[in-house]
């Protein structure tokens, strides 16, 4: 594997912006998983540098999401290329639409249950992320879907997608 | 050279055609004619008409420095929005199918704004790692 030697200046520099991440009010486990991320891939590092440089919120909230983004897919990540079955263009308006409709009915479930703060609250993952989540068309993680289930008590029947990254 | 679709590429493409950011005849006139390029022609070709043409072509950057087997494909006021559309390009040797060369691997697609395209260049630099790595899923060629 092709590790990112990070240099001592940029551990300490790392492990700085997790503290202004956890005063921030960030959780925890999105800190924790988004570091050890950051330890691994030089572009985490890059994303929690741009983070701290900013100060827009609404562009903080979009690189948060990044990073959760790169926890789900390094925790379903591969150990050697996966090939997958090639989907024609013109079928991307079907799965964009059955993907969106999925979703759709999903966050009405969230909704009654109690809503997406509660939902961050539960599963660990950052607002930004459940809220891109629902609003994207690319199909959802299985990773993603368990966590939200587990807080809501689906079952696994509820939260199958015929599409699912 | 051969040109490998990832899902990173997928899921993008998915997004924006949900979001009708280009359009069927975007994709099937400009688009998809322009990634196959890579299939037939020499990106590295400093004559050829598109590659040498940095309004098309470029190497990926982050704070200045080019980013290593990064680069981008543009398209500017593209679809109904007239966005600036980026499509990442990795090109690198790599095993696959137990057959080491030289590929390219299509990646994330996005509407540039100054602060989005920093966000793609940090990503992409994750993606080229993984690529390296062998720890991606891809769909196949184009």
């Amino acid at each position: 594997m092709s590790l990112f030697k990070s240099t001592d200046e940029q551990k300490v520099r790392l492990y700085e912006i997790a503290t202004s991440m956890k005063h921030y009010g960030l959780d925890s486990r999105f800190i924790a998983g988004a570091v050890k991320l950051a330890e691994i891939y030089e572009g985490a590092f890059d994303l929690f540098c741009l983070w701290a440089d900013e100060t827009d919120e609404e562009e903080k909230d979009k690189i948060v999401a990044d990073l959760q983004d790169e926890i789900e897919e390094f925790k379903e990540q591969p150990k050697e290329p996966v090939k997958k079955p090639y989907i024609k263009y013109s079928d991307l308006d079907l799965i964009a639409k059955d993907t969106v409709g999925f979703k759709a009915h999903l966050k009405s479930v969230v909704d009654k249950w109690g809503g997406i703060t509660k939902l961050s609250k539960e599963t660990g993952i950052p607002q930004p992320s459940l809220s891109r989540f629902f609003s994207s068309a690319s199909m959802p993680r299985r990773t993603t879907l368990y966590k939200i289930a587990e807080a809501l008590n689906l079952s696994e029947k509820e939260i199958i997608t015929d599409w699912a990254a | 050279m051969e040109v490998i679709i990832t899902e990173w590429a997928l899921q993008s493409y998915i997004d924006l055609k949900s979001k009708a950011v280009f359009s069927d005849s975007d994709y099937k006139n400009t688009l998809r004619p322009d990634a196959e390029l890579l299939k037939t022609d020499d990106p590295f070709d400093v004559n050829h008409p598109k590659f040498s043409n940095s309004k098309f072509w470029g190497s990926a950057t982050h704070n200045g420095a080019i980013i290593k087997n990064g680069y981008k494909m543009k398209w500017h006021n593209l679809g109904p929005g007239n966005v600036q559309l980026r499509l990442c390009v990795v090109i690198i040797e790599s095993e696959l199918e137990e057959n080491f060369k030289l590929r390219s691997f299509l990646c994330n697609s996005y509407v540039k704004d100054d602060k989005t395209e920093k966000r793609e260049m940090a990503r992409l630099k994750i993606k080229i790692q993984k690529i390296a790595d062998g720890t991606f899923i891809y769909r196949g060629n184009l």
